[in-house]
């Protein structure tokens, strides 16, 4: 009958646990962040229900409705509505927690009750243990991947990317331009943490690929150190030095520093690609040993685009390699930074040894990563789809491109979602850049009305800001209104789910 | 890189095959490690490291034991010789099979591995049964308007009649057999008769066809090495007035295969023969969509005519190139050539997930009833 009982005692614990867990893993199994979204209260809370079952060890009487009360308040405290995703990280953490369970269900020296109490009641504390254990069964399996990775990875030509900006898209630009050359792999999508490389590598890459080009992600200091014992490239390119993530890094010096690392652990005969119109990037050849291309639009590079025209179609620009004229290229990729992105990739290539003399049909041929800056039709209705871009300067940017156009111009967007009180003031900026260059604004969700102030302190037409719960009721309105004589602009990190 | 080499099978030219992937399998092993994989007559898998000397095939029934027989299999993405006695499985990156004639060169072997999804060197499944008809390839070749020697197909002994457009001497050839098993040279009708009788033992489809005398043979080797099509040497078979049958070619010499036929390399011929043979052999392996090493026979007499085209030439054809490139360059060429079509490969579309279809079939199926 006990052993009955004690089968069945750690589902009492799931729905409790389940909920739990899915915080954890929504905050990227950080205990840090954890605690950070779990109010010191409710850990309190679950210290003072401990303490008073220690107390009812000296009081049998009172034990009984301990238990009662206990469980009640921990159940209502704890559980929130989340869907766990259950990923093999999650399967294995459950299995800790059967195990555990039933081990101190049997191998613990108290009655049945007792055990249930002081697990009850500790919860938050067992949850955590059974964290920290599971955490270090993930480290010894990241550390055989890592292993395989390596091994993987040992003969290929590694290129690395970093850069605060425009990682991504230089990325696909250099894939797609390598592509048609020599066997290539990248990390898919935007994968560029350490856990995301050392997946891409045993996934993606390939016994019979030459080339594998790997995106470095760094948001905090040393956080380079990290990715580059996985992997160190034998060529890199950083693209742009900004502010993201500047609440982690203090300063933009700091992000410099993290980022120019990159480039530091090259060799003499090695190359770095720089791009020479940041001002921090033009100053880096000073403590850089290996050789270096730059490649710029405005200052005086290796690689440099002139005669620049921009179109709602694309752009056209010359291609000056070593101050000689090479070609006349054309993309289909909209705005300004991208020409500077396809250069920057030329520029790898000339630092690969790589014959560029069919160079204009190859970036011809470069096409827009889904969700960046990509033009097509959605249920007939022609949409210019910026919903993967989450910052301020990739915004404007789109904004820029926007009024391009020839056609009645709207646009749909949260603003801008960031962590820290900088938010407001941003999207205020936000509203008052857009509000001479677009004709009518659909404003979803939260930080809507910091962009409405701005839009009105510019004189913007009130009648012309509508403000909608969802993005999918804003799409219902779209198809209300549209006619062929209109473009939409969707804008920062919508679902895309919506958009099929 | 790990090499599976697979060699052998159920086909007349089983001996011949084993030759090939000993020459090939030492060329291989300088920037390689091989694996033998000896296709048995009956088409069984054995794998033994001694396979890679010629001394482990003079006692064979010694060999194959049922302990050294393997299976090949995907695993989690990678690719192993699955043993019977739990042994520890030998894991290889890509396949390269060596092997001749029918029921195993003419692509069966090709889409055994496909089908299993082994990557595969010099991979081209229509190339392979194409080169292994010689009907078919000759039916192609005049519509590339290329000359071929004329021909009648024969598909039962009764139609010999048929052959009455054609001038004796006359060649007997079984369809689909390659390294010249049952080519006979006929000068009569009676004999004719018999030739093609015995040709029929070999294949359902026999050609027949009129034999220049005093012809001169050239063989040349076309490969493709960084998306260029490249000739080889060009040799000239010296033989007697008969045709070169499979005594002269591979039993006249210690073994040594098709390196030993009596040959001049380079041969002496005009500048302008040097150059159409070099054309028409380019222009043959674009068409006929090849891959890897192959070799063209050629016959000339007054006029330049295509005789055979052989997807795995014997010795692979590496003597051709001797001068041009050695042997393991050679080979690096084909296998540097097969990872850019197997990325290329991977890149692409392989099945797409329409469900509606079924919808619609419902739908459709539904009305019927």
């Amino acid at each position: 009958m006990s052993y009955l009982f004690i089968t069945f005692m750690p589902f009492l614990f799931l729905p409790i646990l389940i909920s739990q867990y899915t915080i954890i893993q929504s905050q990227h199994y950080e205990l840090k962040k954890y605690f950070y979204y779990q109010p010191i209260k409710k850990i309190l809370l679950q210290i003072l229900l401990l303490s008073l079952l220690l107390l009812s060890f000296s009081f049998k009487q009172v034990s009984l409705y301990l238990t009662l009360i206990s469980t009640i308040l921990t159940n209502t405290i704890l559980i929130n509505k989340n869907n766990l995703k259950y990923t093999k990280r999650t399967k294995r953490f459950l299995l800790i927690y059967f195990l555990l369970t039933y081990a101190l269900f049997l191998f613990l020296p108290f009655n049945i009750i007792t055990t249930f109490n002081t697990i009850n009641s500790a919860f938050i504390i067992y949850l955590i243990i059974i964290h920290i254990l599971s955490s270090c069964l993930e480290k010894g399996i990241l550390y055989y991947y890592l292993k395989d990775a390596k091994c993987k990875i040992k003969n290929k030509i590694v290129i690395g990317i970093t850069g605060s900006y425009g990682k991504t898209s230089s990325k696909n630009i250099l894939y797609d331009l390598l592509k048609d050359k020599v066997n290539v792999s990248k990390t898919p999508k935007s994968y560029n943490t350490k856990v995301g490389i050392i997946k891409s590598i045993r996934e993606e890459v390939s016994l019979f690929d030459d080339y594998f080009i790997c995106e470095y992600g760094v948001d905090k200091k040393g956080g380079m150190d990290k990715l580059l014992r996985v992997v160190t490239p034998h060529i890199s390119l950083i693209t742009e030095i900004g502010n993201q993530h500047l609440l982690t890094f203090k300063n933009i010096e700091n992000i410099y520093k993290e980022k120019i690392k990159l480039a530091k652990v090259l060799n003499s005969d090695q190359v770095v690609v720089l791009n020479n119109d940041n001002k921090y990037l033009s100053k880096a050849y000073r403590e850089l040993k290996c050789k270096i291309i730059t490649y710029g639009i405005i200052s005086n590079s290796d690689i440099m685009a002139k005669n620049i025209e921009i179109t709602n179609k694309g752009s056209l620009f010359d291609l000056y390699v070593d101050n000689k004229y090479l070609k006349r290229l054309s993309t289909s990729l909209l705005g300004e930074h991208n020409i500077l992105n396809i250069l920057g990739a030329i520029g790898v290539l000339k630092g690969l040894n790589i014959n560029l003399s069919d160079i204009d049909k190859l970036v011809k041929e470069i096409r827009p990563v889904e969700h960046r800056l990509q033009i097509k039709k959605i249920n007939n209705i022609k949409v210019i789809d910026d919903s993967f871009n989450s910052n301020e300067i990739g915004f404007k940017k789109a904004i820029d491109i926007l009024n391009l156009m020839k056609e009645e111009k709207i646009v749909i967007t949260p603003g801008i979602i960031e962590q820290g009180n900088n938010s407001e003031n941003l999207n205020y900026e936000l509203g008052r850049y857009m509000a001479s260059k677009v004709d009518l604004i659909i404003l979803v969700e939260k930080n809507a009305h910091y962009i409405k102030e701005g839009l009105i302190k510019e004189g913007f037409d009130e009648k012309k800001i509508i403000e909608k719960k969802y993005f999918i009721e804003a799409w219902e309105y779209i198809k209300k209104i549209y006619d062929d004589n209109k473009i939409i602009l969707i804008e920062n990190d919508l679902p895309s789910i919506y958009l099929k | 890189m790990r090499i599976l080499v697979l060699f052998g099978g159920e086909s007349v030219e089983h001996e011949i095959s084993i030759i090939t992937a000993s020459q090939v399998m030492s060329a291989l092993s300088v920037n390689y490690t091989v694996l033998p994989l000896y296709i048995s007559k009956e088409n069984k898998l054995y794998y033994l490291e001694k396979f890679k000397d010629l001394e482990a095939f003079k006692n064979l029934s010694k060999v194959l034991k049922k302990k050294n027989e393997v299976s090949i299999e995907k695993i989690n993405k990678k690719y192993y010789l699955k043993r019977k006695n739990f042994k520890k499985n030998k894991y290889f990156d890509i396949a390269f099979p060596i092997v001749h004639g029918k029921g195993m060169e003419d692509s069966t072997l090709l889409s055994y591995l496909k089908f299993k999804k082994i990557p595969v060197i010099s991979d081209s499944l229509s190339f392979y049964a194409l080169a292994q008809n010689k009907v078919l390839s000759k039916r192609v070749l005049n519509d590339l308007k290329i000359d071929n020697v004329k021909f009648v197909e024969l598909t039962s002994k009764e139609e010999i009649k048929k052959i009455k457009e054609l001038e004796y001497p006359l060649v007997v050839k079984p369809n689909t057999l390659g390294s010249s098993i049952g080519v006979r040279k006929v000068s009569d009708e009676e004999e004719l008769k018999e030739v093609v009788e015995e040709a029929f033992m070999y294949d359902k489809k026999v050609l027949v066809e009129e034999f220049l005398s005093d012809s001169h043979e050239y063989n040349i080797s076309v490969v493709e090495k960084d998306k260029e099509i490249i000739v080889s040497y060009i040799e000239e078979v010296v033989k007697g007035d008969n045709v070169l049958d499979y005594k002269q070619k591979y039993e006249g010499d210690s073994c040594k295969g098709m390196a030993s036929s009596k040959r001049i390399l380079p041969a002496k011929i005009s500048e302008k023969l040097e150059k159409e043979i070099q054309e028409k052999a380019i222009k043959i392996y674009k068409y006929f969509e090849a891959k890897g090493v192959i070799r063209i026979d050629f016959l000339y007499k007054d006029k330049l005519y295509v005789n055979e085209i052989n997807a795995i030439p014997g010795s692979y054809s590496f003597y051709l190139w001797k001068g041009k490139m050695d042997f393991v360059e050679l080979l690096d060429t084909v296998i540097d050539n097969s990872k850019r079509d197997l990325f290329l490969e991977n890149k692409r579309i392989k099945s797409i997930d329409k469900m509606e279809i079924f919808n619609k079939y419902e739908k459709s199926f539904n009305k019927l009833k």
